[in-house]
């Protein structure tokens, strides 16, 4: 479920932004590959994860109107290629904003970061257990 | 592909119809700002994943899927709702804030809060304006901050009022009771004002900081 997905009001920052809430992370990795109207950033994320996340209506709009409110998200005025995807011409698509491939970068960065630190302690990938341990 | 026990097409189209109908009604739990530009896709997204739960699952799915999303639609309602009130309350707490000091300076050096019109003491209220102005400097007008500098000048506040108890300021024009009750209604603003900035700083804590995620 939905937290603060980005703080109130607009940042020229993106380190301002992060951490990202795990909703805002899975929104923009969606439409990193290119625009999506809601109920298809649900069926990526769904997919993506393998099921584990399934992002409801409520928090999905709330991070949307709340990525979009910060400039991290903007509406896309294009249309699917009817020839190619016939599409329910009501749909509004979402698509990352220049600002917002910046935070995702920013936040992807600070990830990798957490992961090389983790394998440097030997925290990742998970120590096995001993045979005396067991 | 059509579940063994799931509704016939015609049963199942009308399911859905019925399913979003609901789910629409019951988004008037938010607020109407979400409620106004994304009320409707929210409802059609709704309608999408009782279509896909029917084909796949038939009637448990759906079942299912309301299961699930009731207690979302209320939480992120409720999460909504209170994120408004943060964003409404920063201004009262701004707009409370700069009335409570407008008529302590009005009435401090125009009337005369303690003692007569002119009397030296009020010059003690400068202090308390002094601390709420050099607190929101320090604080960069953020909410949390903001709520410190103005617990801070209510303090000024009711220090100013204790000074002049203790030593009989303003008398006999200002009694004891006089002096209580007016430094007493500034203090009651500015605490209202820092509690109002408290709850709106809540709200803007970073990302990671609220609530439960993903």
């Amino acid at each position: 479920m939905g937290g603060e997905d980005v703080p109130g009001g607009r940042s020229s920052d993106p380190a301002d932004l992060l951490p990202l809430t795990p909703v805002a992370l899975n929104i923009l990795l969606a439409l990193a590959d290119g625009e999506r109207h809601g109920y298809g950033i649900m069926l990526e994320v769904r997919e993506r994860t393998g099921g584990r996340v399934r992002l409801g209506p409520g928090t999905l709009y709330g991070a949307i109107k709340r990525l979009k409110e910060g400039g991290v998200i903007e509406e896309s005025g294009q249309r699917p290629d009817p020839g190619e995807a016939p599409d329910d011409e009501r749909r509004r698509y979402y698509r990352l904003s220049g600002f917002g491939g910046e935070v995702l970068a920013a936040e992807v960065e600070r990830l990798d970061g957490l992961v090389r630190a983790a394998r440097r302690k030997g925290a990742f990938p998970a120590p096995k257990p001993s045979p005396e341990g067991a | 592909m059509a579940s063994p026990g799931g509704p016939r097409p015609r049963g199942r189209q009308r399911a859905v119809v019925t399913s979003e109908r609901a789910y629409r009604s019951l988004l008037r739990a938010y607020p109407r700002e979400l409620r106004d530009e994304y009320g409707e896709e929210m409802a059609r997204c709704f309608g999408e994943l009782c279509r896909e739960e029917l084909e796949e699952r038939g009637g448990l799915g759906l079942a299912a899927l309301w299961a699930n999303t009731l207690p979302e639609l209320f939480y992120t309602a409720l999460k909504e709702r209170s994120t408004m009130f943060a964003r409404y309350a920063y201004r009262a707490a701004v707009g409370v804030a700069l009335a409570a000091a407008f008529i302590l300076v009005w009435l401090s050096f125009g009337v005369g809060i303690i003692g007569a019109d002119g009397d030296p003491a009020n010059r003690m209220y400068f202090g308390v304006i002094a601390v709420g102005i050099i607190g929101a400097i320090v604080a960069r007008l953020r909410p949390p901050g903001m709520a410190r500098a103005l617990f801070a000048t209510a303090l000024a506040q009711a220090l100013v009022a204790g000074i002049a108890l203790i030593f009989g300021l303003g008398l006999p024009w200002s009694g004891p009771a006089e002096i209580l009750i007016l430094n007493g209604f500034f203090v009651a603003l500015f605490v209202g004002s820092a509690l109002l900035f408290r709850n709106a700083g809540r709200e803007h804590l970073p990302p990671a900081g609220t609530g439960p995620e993903g």
